[in-house]
């Protein structure tokens, strides 16, 4: 792992990663098994734990679920010998998709086309989605009724990595590659982007900055552009994010859109310092080693406390901000 | 709602580079006390109000929060329930997580906050809590007048209840309410002129046969400690103010898991040592439920990381094997600073 450039030792617990042990992902091709709505795979009502996390509480969140799942909702046979996918589990969102699912797709891609991928119907019409599956060439889609699980007789299922911090370097330059390359083709609405972006916020999560107009003098005088990731296609954000040299963000599931960066580009990660956990979140500091990028991070506090809400009312403090921008154009 | 600030006192051995991710202090809040009609409830002290959880009847643990509500929905669409009604409210303190340590902090308490209204009050409590020693022990003082038993495995409908909340976080401490009880347990053996049964103000509290979370070298760590004239013992030999006499009369206490909850009668400045798991896998952390209890019993607290025999194992069943001369340093350390 490489430390963050303006790494401080009074922060060293903060980046302690000790435990960060990659394990082999496997393909396995199971028969006459059950998959949840929420991707949960069972074979002969057993969980198959390849198709979920491996956090201790989530195993066990997962199992209640899927017990559940099966004494309460109908289970629909699909008496059909097309060999189907299963790349989704219970925790979506756009940083799962990204980092989670999609790398299962690419671990199969040499036989997409006799693939159909199973998705939750809940899914067929958010874009990210719909769009980063443009590229692939399955055979087709069955989409996963709301409250069924679903009895096949060929499953094909790439274990999900069991923690969300640990990447794969080869996965993830993938990843880059093959959608930026697949980006450089599409049509876009926009197509002049900044090069250095402060990313506010993107979908539900929002924070809200206790005196953004300083910190936008300070963006304004460093040519750094706000942006709202929301406001662009899938393929627009790839691009921009491609082009930028910089990019500042808060912690948040949008973030993981730094795996189209470019390699010995930037990274500051403000990152909220609350009431919610004691444990840190090291998923984009992470993300930003495998990528080869160059990662700085500032600590901000929050000046309401993590409101369960995804809301927040956050102290950018402006000063340190600048000395940490101004470190980064010099380097 | 008024909070106050409870500060955390460093571990005495405390080292940066161990990484505890710790807060140099927390806040709690007055814990309420639910006065509720038509209530449901699993075997296992998991309450509901029209379906929705009663969030003061768990912990607030998000993930931990949807594993009772899972567990919950399965539980009541396949066991039986059984009715409470009557005049008289039913008292619900307890939980699924029941041990010595949760027994003591946690549902001690949720009696304590009701303490004065006992006698108008009907204690419910699983079947099994009747063949549970700590249990049935640590309830007589309280003279409760009636105490009902929920068959087992069966969910119950109960039409007047009394929920006192629980703590629900699990590392932080009313010290007020801690020395209260723990007053009420030692002033209550000493009544009942129960003798203290083993002298000598160094223990062990030993491990022995518990399937998990053994100490491998748990011989040789004794030998060591004899040699410091500690004595090592089962808690589980004593009943419980037996336990409580012991821990009171003690100023040096080590172990590791709930073998330490009997901190809770020690005297202020006497001091613990916690044997903690290192951290070797994702699902590990460092657990701060004993080091904030002895902080806020006012004890010394001194830590000891020890590695587990399998990495993969996480702190909750992982057994441990102590480097034995770095324990002894360790020993000579907690030995020399009370002194």
């Amino acid at each position: 792992m490489r430390m963050p450039v303006n790494f401080q030792e009074k922060d060293a617990c903060f980046f302690k990663n000790t435990y960060f042990k990659p394990i082999p992902l496997k393909v396995y091709e199971l028969s006459n098994t059950i998959v949840t709505t929420e991707g949960i795979c069972l074979i002969n009502n057993g969980i198959v734990k390849e198709s979920i996390h491996g956090y201790r509480d989530k195993i066990t969140i997962y199992s209640l679920m899927a017990q559940l799942n099966m004494l309460k909702k109908k289970t629909i046979i699909i008496d059909n010998p097309d060999t189907f996918l299963l790349i989704h589990s219970p925790e979506f969102g756009y940083y799962h998709w990204l980092t989670e699912s999609i790398p299962r797709i690419l671990m199969v891609k040499s036989r997409i086309k006799e693939l159909t991928l199973l998705l939750p119907l809940s899914l067929k019409n958010v874009e990210f989605v719909r769009e980063s599956l443009k590229p692939f060439d399955f055979k087709g889609f069955y989409y996963i009724p709301d409250n069924k699980n679903i009895k096949l007789r060929h499953l094909v299922l790439p274990r999900i990595k069991p923690f969300c911090t640990v990447y794969y370097p080869e996965t993830t330059d993938e990843i880059r590659k093959y959608y930026t390359g697949f980006a450089a083709t599409t049509d876009l609405k926009h197509n002049s982007f900044p090069a250095r972006l402060f990313i506010s916020a993107a979908g539900n999560e929002k924070n809200d900055i206790c005196d953004f107009r300083s910190l936008r003098i300070l963006l304004d005088k460093y040519r750094i552009r706000p942006v709202n990731l929301a406001e662009y296609s899938f393929y627009e954000q790839i691009q921009m994010i491609q082009r930028a040299k910089l990019v500042i963000s808060f912690t948040g599931d949008y973030l993981a859109c730094i795996n189209f960066m470019q390699r010995s580009n930037s990274i500051l990660e403000l990152i909220k310092t609350g009431e919610e956990t004691e444990q840190p979140d090291l998923r984009f500091f992470n993300l930003a080693s495998c990528l080869g990028l160059d990662y700085y991070y500032q600590f901000c506090e929050s000046a309401t406390g993590y409101t369960g809400k995804k809301s927040w009312k956050i102290k950018i403090e402006t000063d340190l901000l600048e000395m940490n921008i101004k470190m980064i154009l010099h380097n | 709602m008024f909070s106050y600030k409870i500060n955390v006192t460093l571990p005495v051995n405390f080292k940066r580079s161990d990484c505890l991710h710790f807060r140099s202090e927390y806040s709690i809040f007055p814990l309420k006390i639910l006065t509720l009609k038509k209530i449901t409830a699993t075997y296992d002290g998991i309450c509901f109000k029209n379906s929705q959880l009663i969030r003061e009847s768990v912990q607030a643990y998000p993930d931990k929060i949807r594993i009772f509500e899972l567990g919950a929905q399965l539980q009541f669409a396949n066991q039986p329930f059984v009715s409470y009604s009557g005049e008289k409210p039913y008292l619900l303190i307890h939980h699924p997580w029941l041990n010595y340590y949760h027994w003591l902090t946690e549902a001690i308490p949720r009696i304590w906050l009701v303490r004065n209204h006992l006698s108008e009050l009907i204690l419910l409590l699983p079947e099994y809590y009747k063949s549970v020693r700590f249990v049935q022990e640590s309830l007589k003082p309280f003279n409760i007048k009636k105490t009902e038993y929920i068959p087992h495995g069966c969910n119950i409908k109960v039409s007047n209840a009394v929920v006192p909340q629980i703590k629900p976080v699990c590392s932080s401490y009313d010290p007020d309410v801690l020395s209260a009880i723990r007053s009420f347990y030692i002033e209550h053996a000493k009544t009942k002129r129960i003798k203290t049964p083993v002298s000598g103000e160094r223990i062990y509290i030993m491990r022995g046969n518990n399937p998990r979370r053994r100490i491998l070298n748990e011989e040789r760590l004794m030998k060591v400690l004899e040699n410091h004239n500690f004595r090592s013992v089962r808690a589980e030999s004593y009943s419980f103010p037996e336990q409580v006499l012991i821990a009171e009369n003690t100023t040096y206490l080590i172990s590791n898991g709930s073998g330490l909850t009997n901190m809770h009668f020690m005297r202020q400045g006497s001091s613990v040592m916690e044997l903690q798991k290192r951290i070797t896998n994702m699902n590990d952390f460092h657990d701060k439920v004993l080091w904030h209890l002895s902080s806020a019993l006012n004890l010394k607290y001194f830590y000891f990381i020890c590695e587990p025999e399998d990495k993969e194992q996480d702190m909750y069943t992982a057994n441990l094997k102590i480097n034995i001369k770095r324990f002894e340093k360790l020993i000579i350390r907690m030995l020399n600073f009370n002194s």
